[in-house]
């Protein structure tokens, strides 16, 4: 009867169960958790809003009141930091999608098709890999503007060649298993077959590349608002906090105005990193069945038993 | 040909040429395949292992590799009365696909890998349906835990939800013969469907197919290697041969009375419990020879121990030997017999 319960399980519930028995998917999700958390109850937590302007106590150091001190217009840096991260994580995590959206469309009728199609779609993916990205971006940005959501279109539109290549790459080598060839013979459409039958195989790495690219565009917002050229400055991003940093001064004497943005950049986007490793484990298909688990388990038992 | 016997046929291949670009070369791999399938019967489609048995399955559906084509011959297929010429379709248009699957089923010899480890089975099966027949997905389901429970997959109600990897090879392969079977197709083609599978389960897999041909009024052309099996579903047998159709019967016909040399080597080499154990089994001797080795005669003359020089020299048609028992050989004598074999055959 156990046994019946064990076959029955879904593979997406063996896969959470293996995901959250994955030490760097837990801690992983864990600080993501707790960013996205603090992000979206910023006022809250920090007890000040991000735009309360207090000139009398500007550039303060980190204190009691102030955990990570007050900017030059008296504006608490840790309500700021918080509230910034709606903007980076949002940013990251919805051009990440785009970008994959725009990349796994591609990679999967050009894979599938191959030929012209995919000559074409290829040659495109080159052109826009090698011309240098920055300047793509700065391209676009004039074309566009600021704002938050050009940010995005511009990372989708200069992002998704990795997704591409790799769902491509997929899709040559499982349009040659026998199961489409059984689907072609069962009279499924093209895009049935690619979309339905083939995708869902390509499913891990798509994932993985999904978090590796949250965490790119993380990092890409803030180097563009650094420059000046992202998100206008009057909204707090993680990118836009750092721009203080741009002042020599600041750098020298005002140290928790950089260092506390820089850090939330790294913890995020370390967080979003250790899940894509994680996955990119639970994804393996050696460790679909409950290995990790007891792995974890041994390992745990194992260091109890000695520190005994 | 008359029309009206023309209806009666499901299946009838006329010269089919089948021809394949490898790098600079095209190998003629099948050559001038006729044969026709009377509607509800058994064929079985026996050979070695490159003689373009699966090629012909590839060639009905029109699902050949990228650098195969059929470059002459018909291939009509009686659908709902109708004669349509396969040939002429477009590959991938609706009318097409609306045959794969719909009129034609398949069933193939890799279960594991044709099936989508990805999807639940009973959804691959009920997709089949949906694709077909204007159904709702619950009617579906019901449906295909009906057929499940009809090929004996214990427990349907359960197993719909399972995937692939979760079955054993049996079950897989009624699960294959599910999905081909479930839109009621008019013809079944089997390629090498029991191949990885013990004997056991080969046998029940069979008698399934046979049942359904029997119950369901289907026609099943079973691609196979296997000759006891042929014995003992088959209703019609095309021995092939390197591209060609070197015999083809009734499985009496073929089976108990076989005319061609390589017909009658096959069936020497199928070994017997009965048989004395002293004797060493006979094998067909030799390679198959390559496709791309262009002849004009007949292809088997290298390994024919009845081979004579004009066997190299013409091509050779095919002749009936008895009614619906047709040989292509040249060596026969006007009833139909081969020589009787001497020593000194091969130097005449």
């Amino acid at each position: 009867m156990k046994k019946n319960n064990q076959e029955q399980q879904s593979t997406a519930r063996i896969f959470i169960s293996n995901l959250l028995h994955n030490p760097s998917a837990i801690i992983g999700l864990t600080i993501i958790a707790i960013m996205i958390l603090s992000a979206i109850f910023a006022t809250q937590i920090a007890g000040v809003s991000p735009d309360y302007i207090d000139p009398v106590n500007g550039r303060q150091g980190p204190g009691w009141h102030h955990l990570m001190g007050t900017d030059q217009l008296g504006r608490d840096m840790f309500s700021r930091i918080l509230s910034g991260g709606r903007q980076s994580i949002y940013i990251g995590v919805i051009a990440s999608f785009l970008a994959n959206f725009i990349g796994t469309i591609l990679g999967s009728t050009a894979g599938y098709l191959g030929g012209k199609i995919d000559a074409v779609v290829m040659r495109l993916s080159e052109l826009v890999m090698t011309f240098p990205q920055l300047i793509l971006v700065l391209i676009f940005v004039s074309l566009l503007g600021q704002g938050i959501n050009n940010v995005i279109i511009v990372f989708a539109l200069t992002g998704w060649m990795t997704t591409f290549r790799l769902v491509r790459g997929e899709f040559f080598s499982l349009r040659e298993e026998a199961f489409v060839e059984a689907d072609r013979s069962f009279g499924f459409s093209k895009p049935r077959i690619i979309f339905r039958h083939i995708l869902p195989n390509t499913l891990s790495p798509i994932v993985v590349a999904f978090t590796i690219n949250i965490a790119i565009f993380i990092i890409a917002e803030a180097g563009l608002s650094f420059l000046g050229l992202g998100v206008p400055v009057t909204t707090p991003t993680w990118g836009n906090l750092l721009t203080a940093a741009q002042n020599p001064v600041v750098v020298n004497e005002y140290w928790w105005l950089w260092v506390f943005p820089a850090l939330s950049i790294a913890t995020f986007v370390l967080g979003v990193n250790f899940v894509g490793d994680g996955l990119r484990d639970v994804l393996d298909p050696r460790h679909k069945s409950l290995i990790a688990k007891n792995k974890w388990k041994k390992m745990l038992i194992g260091s109890l038993g000695r520190s005994k | 040909m008359t029309q009206s016997t023309a209806k009666d046929l499901i299946l009838d291949l006329k010269n089919v040429n089948v021809k394949f670009k490898v790098e600079d070369d095209t190998l003629h791999i099948l050559r001038d395949v006729s044969f026709s399938l009377p509607r509800g019967s058994f064929l079985c489609v026996v050979g070695e292992s490159g003689c373009g048995k699966s090629v012909t399955a590839q060639a009905i559906v029109q699902l050949l590799p990228d650098n195969g084509e059929i470059s002459s011959g018909e291939i009509h297929f009686s659908q709902n009365g109708q004669v349509v010429e396969l040939n002429k379709l477009e590959k991938f248009g609706k009318q097409m696909r609306d045959i794969r699957g719909g009129k034609i089923g398949m069933i193939f010899q890799d279960t594991l890998s044709s099936l989508n480890p990805a999807h639940k089975v009973g959804r691959q099966v009920a997709e089949s349906l949906l694709q077909h027949l204007p159904i709702s997905k619950a009617e579906a389901r019901t449906q295909v835990i009906e057929l499940f429970r009809k090929l004996g997959i214990p427990d349907p109600e359960r197993r719909y939800e399972a995937y692939p990897h979760e079955f054993s090879g049996g079950m897989r392969q009624r699960v294959m013969i599910a999905i081909a079977t479930v839109c009621e197709p008019d013809l079944v083609i089997a390629d090498e469907p029991t191949t990885a599978l013990d004997v056991t389960i080969q046998a029940q897999i069979m008698t399934l197919l046979k049942e359904l041909q029997k119950s369901a009024g289907k026609s099943f052309i079973l691609i196979t290697h296997n000759m006891a099996l042929v014995s003992e579903v088959a209703d019609h047998v095309a021995v092939m041969y390197l591209g060609r159709v070197v015999e083809y019967g009734t499985v009496d016909q073929v089976l108990r009375d076989p005319r061609h040399p390589y017909t009658k080597a096959l069936m020497a080499s199928v070994p017997t419990l009965d048989a004395d154990k002293d004797i060493e089994l006979q094998t067909v001797d030799g390679q198959t020879p390559s496709p791309a080795e262009v002849t004009i005669g007949c292809e088997f003359v290298g390994r024919c121990p009845y081979a004579i020089d004009v066997c190299k020299d013409r091509t050779i048609e095919m002749t009936q030997v008895n009614p619906g028992h047709d040989v292509r050989c040249i060596r026969l004598d006007s009833n139909g017999k081969l020589p009787v074999l001497t020593g000194g055959a091969k130097d005449e």
